[in-house]
């Protein structure tokens, strides 16, 4: 499209002014999958499962890439028109059979009169393009949109672990790649390049908390890749890899073999533990204050037994505010530490100041109790169990925080996807 | 492997060694050490011995055995049963059959109890000479939730050794731990420190995890990888009976303990046999 265009041009040399602007731009006409996308990025209200969205979900990875390539192809020729001071008229184009003018099509590109004559930018339309395959992955997960079964399927799989068992493959989408895709495109542009850092932490908060680690490793990469030295990419990145290193993830992952014959991930729980510690250490370098960050920390350090330096991390953290429940398991793994230290005294304040925290969870009193075994005292072990093993009359699952240590949600996703919502809407508001 | 129990205190009448079917009796040494064995010859167990066919080396040195005692002995048998996500309806119909079967089996002279677990440990029927307590709570087991294998176990090893007979544990589980606290190794210490013989089972071939392996070789016992969920019944029918015929001997160290771990080494003289027990025993200074 472009070689033709140049072509043209230099044909139409002689040709008056206004008609070689026109001849041109002919050429640039927007696809049907093209006007198709863009009309529903256009008319998609964001957080809304609304028709369309409802349209939008079933893309096949391979028409997105299309659609990416059109864009990068309209963004040049907006460029060249800014260069050339030229009016920018793309061909009217149809919709549903009917033929809009340049000036409907100038509206679904959100382009106005005044960009012909700039060459205009397409930086409105990618981030609503960001915001409807963001919130397309969002209302499949929690059902708000169901897709076809046999639509949207990538040819790659992720895996599926129920309890440290493998249980299958899940299906992927191509909706997170195709957002990343479309910010790519606006990162050389410091306000966009804010509105992209924020859609990373955001949607990494919500890929952990969803546990959607397949999805999460290449959207940290890429993160790291344009952020590197951002705290909070840095310690959902440290999430992850300790994540990866915990057992029941171990142990489906050893168990498992994609389709493609491959193990999905041939990386050890200490290669995950060190990588997590070295994430974790820069995001506190760069930010000292991430209290989370350093339980975190302090935990991996544990992992790889090494108590002291995870005691010194966890005391420090415990000095600062902290949630009930991340304060609860800091306790427990300082606990753990300092028993390894050979501090039974210590140890057993620490696993007293978790009990009374939360007095129901079971991880103190079996801390205490193992304890007191391994000092001799078998009375003392078996009338701490005492108290924590009888049956409970009312089925709470989330009575000990460790249970949901690896689940627990870093930085609330929904909150912090609304807000990058709001600063997009903000941003695509303004002049 | 080798049970062993180091008595503190017990009060009976001093004999050399005593053959199957005798009344039992104890050393009143107050350093006598238990080892509950195991023998078989190909697959069958071997019946009848009696102190002068076996060697027991305690830290290296040959020992003499004051007492053999077989089958006479009452037990103290707690089930542990993992009921997380991985428990369908079909095996937990299975696992009720082979708790009450076990439960039929039992003398007046044994308590039983049950210890269930998910992410959540709960002991169901503690440690009683009730068995319709017990099999009240078999029939309450429901599957949900994740896996808190280690921390159970290492629960199951302090209730199962609090029982007045021999302790006889029989784990069920697929496992794969998901969401326990203690470490595999802290849990395997106090293991072989207790004088609970732990038998574990499990459905399939369980791969990527040791853990159950080496909670019953640490504790004399043996773990069973069943084929299929309809072999459940049999193998704890399996398990109860092999315990009944395990050999207990008593001695009494001929050197002075300091404290630590002991390594022990059991042997009977008979060739082409097969000894299982306890590989060593926490002494007390």
């Amino acid at each position: 499209m472009v070689g033709a265009g140049l072509v043209s041009t230099l044909v139409l040399a002689a040709v008056p002014l206004w008609a070689q602007a026109e001849s041109v731009l002919d050429h640039h006409a927007l696809s049907p999958r093209f006007t198709a996308w863009v009309t529903a990025v256009a008319g998609h209200q964001p957080g809304e499962p609304d028709a369309h969205a409802q349209r939008s979900v079933a893309w096949p990875g391979s028409d997105l890439r299309e659609v990416l390539r059109e864009l990068d192809a309209l963004d040049r020729a907006l460029v060249r028109t800014a260069e050339r001071r030229r009016p920018f008229r793309p061909r009217g184009t149809a919709v549903d059979g009917q033929l809009l003018s340049t000036r409907e099509t100038l509206a679904m590109l959100d382009l106005g009169q005044d960009d012909l004559g700039r060459g205009g930018s397409l930086s409105s339309l990618v981030r609503r393009g960001v915001l409807l395959h963001s919130d397309l992955v969002v209302f499949l997960r929690d059902g708000r949109i169901t897709a076809p079964a046999s639509a949207g399927v990538e040819e790659r799989a992720a895996l599926t672990v129920l309890d440290g068992q493998h249980r299958g493959f899940g299906r992927r989408w191509p909706h997170w790649d195709m957002a990343r895709e479309l910010l790519a495109r606006r990162l050389h542009d410091p306000s966009d390049a804010e509105i992209a850092r924020q859609w990373y932490v955001a949607v990494a908060a919500y890929m952990y908390g969803q546990g959607s680690l397949a999805d999460l490793q290449p959207h940290l990469q890429e993160a790291e890749r344009h952020f590197r030295t951002d705290p909070s990419v840095l310690f959902y990145g440290g999430l992850l890899h300790a994540r990866m290193a915990s057992p029941p993830l171990q142990q489906a992952v050893r168990q498992a073999t994609l389709p493609t014959g491959r193990r999905p991930d041939s990386s050890n729980a200490r290669t995950h533990l060190e990588r997590a510690r070295g994430l974790l250490v820069r995001a506190l370098d760069a930010d000292p204050g991430m209290v989370e960050a350093r339980v975190r920390l302090g935990h991996v350090l544990l992992e790889l037994k090494e108590a002291r330096a995870a005691a010194t991390q966890l005391r420090q953290a415990l000095g600062g505010e902290v949630d009930d429940p991340l304060r609860y398991c800091a306790e427990l793994f300082l606990g753990d530490a300092l028993a390894s230290l050979d501090e039974p005294a210590e140890a057993r304040s620490a696993f007293e100041r978790a009990a009374a925290l939360y007095p129901a969870a079971q991880s103190p009193p079996l801390a205490l109790s193992r304890l007191a075994r391994a000092e001799g005292d078998r009375a003392r072990a078996a009338s701490l169990l005492g108290r924590v093993l009888s049956p409970s009359p009312v089925a709470r699952r989330f009575e000990d925080p460790w249970w949901t240590y690896y689940l627990r949600d870093a930085g609330t996703p929904e909150r912090l996807l609304d807000a990058w919502r709001l600063t997009v809407a903000a941003r695509s508001d303004a002049p | 492997m080798t049970r062993c129990a180091v008595i503190a205190c017990v009060a009976v009448l001093a004999s050399s060694s005593i053959a199957a079917g005798q009344t039992p009796t104890f050393s009143t040494r107050a350093d006598a050490v238990e080892v509950d064995v195991l023998v078989t010859e190909r697959g069958r167990v071997v019946r009848g011995l009696q102190a002068s066919d076996f060697e027991v080396r305690d830290g290296g040195e040959l020992q003499q055995i004051d007492l053999v005692s077989f089958e006479q002995l009452p037990l103290s048998l707690l089930l542990a049963f993992d009921v997380s996500d991985s428990l369908d309806a079909e095996r937990r119909g299975h696992l009720r059959r082979a708790g009450q079967l076990l439960l039929a089996q039992l003398t007046d002279l044994d308590d039983v109890g049950l210890l269930t677990f998910n992410h959540r440990v709960t002991l169901g029927a503690p440690l009683t000479f009730d068995r319709a307590r017990v099999e009240q709570a078999l029939d309450l087991v429901r599957g949900e939730g994740r896996t808190s294998l280690i921390d159970a176990a290492y629960a199951a090893v302090v209730t199962a050794e609090s029982g007045l007979g021999r302790s006889l544990l029989i784990l069920f589980s697929d496992g794969v731990d998901s969401s326990s606290r203690l470490s595999p190794d802290a849990v395997l210490d106090v293991a072989g420190r207790s004088d609970v013989v732990v038998y574990a089972v499990s459905v399939g071939r369980m791969t990527g995890t040791t853990f159950l392996a080496d909670l019953t070789t640490r504790t004399g016992g043996a773990l069973l990888e069943v084929a299929s969920n309809n072999d459940l019944e049999a193998t704890f029918l399996q398990i109860l009976e092999e315990f009944r015929q395990r050999y207990v001997l008593t001695y009494t160290p001929r050197v002075a303990s300091e404290g630590g771990w002991r390594e022990l080494d059991v042997r009977v003289k008979k060739r082409g046999v097969n000894v299982r027990a306890r590989p060593g025993y926490q002494s007390e200074p």
